[in-house]
């Protein structure tokens, strides 16, 4: 089989299940900046070499796990669960909570989406959004920043969290409802 | 974009230093969770009915129209040690069911609503049929002693026991 831009990740998988396992490194390639910066996101680790041992232990459970995966489901919501897990394993572990680095949020969206002006967000500082963000309860915290930092659909949240879509989408409206009373009282 | 992370997997790939675990691993898993679930449910469902069988073999609810007093007597009377199995078989069912992938697609406690009440319908079911009659009457033939079923069924599911709590 030719693996191309136009392969599926469940073909990836079945082909690499089932034929050439070097074909996983294809998997590799997709998505280990998407997942890098996933961890990074919830983990925000001060030594980056726990960033790359996280990630690469991801890789190491997806492989191991790659006879597990259903390939009607989308591949990208199980490799995300798996990075999300090590990474709240990891917090536990270190008894931190999740904090994270806003610097790319999309600002323009989230002004929308949180109906404040959009020059309130333009003069935010980094750490005022930040600190907005990260003082959320982690239970809105984490269906939120896939949302908005990993661009994924309440479908694929719902499979990363197990939780109901109904629930994702409160938890993210109260998320929202807690940012906007948070930004708006600091500027107004 | 590290490649770093890539190289090294990928050798460890080739040197199966990490390997795939078998897909019949899965598959039993599966299986284990799936028999699992209907074992806890049969178990409930049977429990419920013994419970059943144990409120109306004492004649328990027909006590209520007797006064005050006989709330007393009620709660004395219920049997405790079943329903502490049931509590514990529904903590058991409530694990189990959120192992599966159809538990987070629907608000969890219609969910268990659901299995609680189809576990009461079948145990209803039971209740109504010859079961407890004739298990209880095979019980009382036969020689075997089967811990915890011939002592409830023969000894604590009859009349007596209530008419001992008047003397």
């Amino acid at each position: 089989m030719q693996i191309n831009e136009s392969t599926t990740d469940e073909q990836i998988v079945k082909f690499c299940r089932e034929e050439d396992k070097e074909s996983f490194g294809f998997l590799i390639d997709r998505y280990e900046l998407k997942i890098k910066c996933y961890i990074n996101r919830l983990v925000n680790p001060n030594d980056k070499e726990d960033l790359n041992d996280l990630t690469q232990q991801v890789f190491i459970n997806v492989y191991k796990n790659l006879n597990s995966v259903d390939i009607e489901k989308k591949f990208s919501s199980w490799i995300y669960r798996i990075a999300h897990n090590l990474a709240v394993n990891w917090l536990k572990a270190k008894k931190e909570k999740i904090s994270i680095d806003a610097s790319d949020i999309l600002v323009g969206t989230l002004a929308s989406d949180i109906d404040i002006k959009k020059d309130l967000l333009d003069k935010e500082l980094k750490e005022e959004i930040n600190s907005a963000i990260n003082d959320l309860p982690d239970k809105f915290k984490e269906p939120f920043i896939l949302k908005y930092f990993e661009g994924l659909s309440y479908d694929e949240i719902s499979e990363i969290l197990k939780k109901p879509k109904n629930t994702i989408g409160t938890m993210i409206s109260r998320a929202k409802q807690q940012l906007k009373k948070k930004l708006v009282n600091i500027y107004e | 974009m590290s490649n770093s992370i890539k190289k090294e997997l990928m050798q460890k790939i080739r040197k199966d230093e990490i390997s795939m675990r078998a897909r019949w691993l899965f598959v039993a898993e599966r299986l284990g969770l799936q028999g699992g679930l209907a074992l806890t449910i049969i178990v409930l469902i049977f429990l419920l009915n013994a419970f059943l069988y144990y409120i109306k073999s004492n004649g328990l609810l027909m006590s209520l129209h007797f006064g005050d007093s006989i709330w007393q007597n009620l709660l004395h009377s219920l049997p405790y040690d079943l329903i502490l199995i049931i509590i514990a078989f529904a903590i058991v069912l409530n694990i189990v069911i959120k192992k599966f992938d159809f538990s987070y697609k629907r608000p969890f406690i219609l969910i268990m609503i659901a299995f609680i009440g189809t576990i009461m319908f079948f145990s209803t079911l039971i209740f109504y049929s010859n079961f407890n009659h004739s298990l209880r009457r095979n019980l009382e033939q036969s020689m075997m002693d089967i811990p915890f079923l011939t002592d409830f069924y023969v000894n604590r599911c009859c009349m007596r026991s209530m008419c001992q709590n008047f003397k």
